[in-house]
């Protein structure tokens, strides 16, 4: 299989991290104003609505733990889709575009730092810049390994 | 476990009946290990390092160097003590080769104190201390001792140190230090 690496990048910024997605796989950027009450009973986190699919909303720890969203300290809900399904979004205090040039360096996690199951597939450099690299297949396995996820 | 008892490795020149040039690294702990001259690129005093959540704890940094993104080894967190890196985070940058034609990797390793360049000689090789438990016990990982200042130092294999296998390893070894 060919794996043909994106050139642009969503960049999230959350609790010190920089964590960057395919810039196709963001569906909308709302504010976290527009951040709704748990969808159904048994999920502990907010949702957000993107035309008639109510989405999960996620925020993280530094150490990439799920935890809920806050309007006082977060901004933004991004909103992610896989396949084209609307999945989830992730509330984070920044974002912005990336375009990959010629200042800019991935590479894949180093292998004596992976662990069983992380969302990050690599890690992107640009300038003295580093961010985490993921997608939303790798967010999606990942909050359901952490029993985060709720259908 | 027995180590044996030379101290001949490619890095370390052809057999070392002659005097090979090494370097002493402080990784902190009293714990000081020696690597051949030419595994050492740099020294760096004040890195800034960038932590990665989600990976193990005695491998959770990384340093932008030269164009490359480096992984950074803090031996101290496989002691069963406080990591140091929050209040002294100097490191060597060292290389290695997978095989003898395979492409040099590098990574990073937290230091103490500034590395100190010493000779070694087969004369000097003996064995590692009775009381070493944990990583030491890996003869994978400790490739030879040999006495300086009456202390048994080893010299390690970066290419296990560096590997999934060491990581494995660690897991086993010291549950609980395989995740940040």
């Amino acid at each position: 299989m060919t794996d043909v690496k994106p050139s642009h990048y969503a960049l999230l910024g959350f609790e010190g991290i920089a964590l960057s997605f395919p810039q196709d796989q963001v569906l909308n950027i709302n504010s976290i104003d527009d951040m709704q009450a748990p969808a159904t009973t048994h999920q502990e986190f907010g949702s957000v609505r993107h035309h008639d699919s109510v989405l999960p909303v996620f925020a993280f720890s530094d150490n990439l733990q799920p935890k809920t969203a806050s309007a006082t300290a977060h901004r933004f809900c991004v909103s992610f889709h896989i396949d084209g399904v609307p999945s989830f979004a992730i509330a984070c205090d920044t974002v912005e575009p990336l375009a990959i040039d010629q200042l800019a360096v991935t590479q894949p996690l180093p292998e004596l730092m992976k662990l069983d199951v992380t969302p990050i597939r690599g890690l992107l450099q640009h300038g003295d810049r580093l961010a985490l690299e993921s997608d939303a297949g790798a967010m999606h396995a990942y909050l359901e390994y952490v029993g985060a996820w709720h259908e | 476990m027995p180590v044996p008892c030379t101290l001949t490795w490619s890095m370390w020149g052809p057999g070392m009946s002659e005097s090979s040039t090494a370097w002493l690294l402080d990784v902190g702990n009293d714990i000081k290990i020696a690597v051949a001259e030419p595994e050492m690129v740099e020294f760096l005093l004040t890195p800034k390092l960038h932590r990665l959540p989600l990976t193990p704890d005695y491998c959770s940094h990384v340093l932008l160097w030269r164009r490359l993104i480096v992984p950074v080894i803090e031996m101290s967190a496989l002691f069963d003590s406080p990591t140091f890196l929050q209040h002294s985070s100097a490191l060597t940058v060292l290389r290695y080769q997978k095989a003898s034609h395979a492409p040099l990797e590098y990574f990073g390793i937290v230091v103490e104190k500034s590395p100190l360049k010493i000779m070694v000689n087969d004369q000097q090789a003996c064995e590692g201390p009775a009381s070493d438990h944990g990583i030491w016990q890996s003869s994978e990982l400790v490739l030879a001792h040999f006495l300086h200042d009456e202390l048994p130092i080893p010299i390690l294999s970066l290419p296990y140190l560096t590997s999934e296998a060491f990581r494995d390893f660690v897991a086993t070894t010291h549950p609980g230090h395989d995740s940040q």
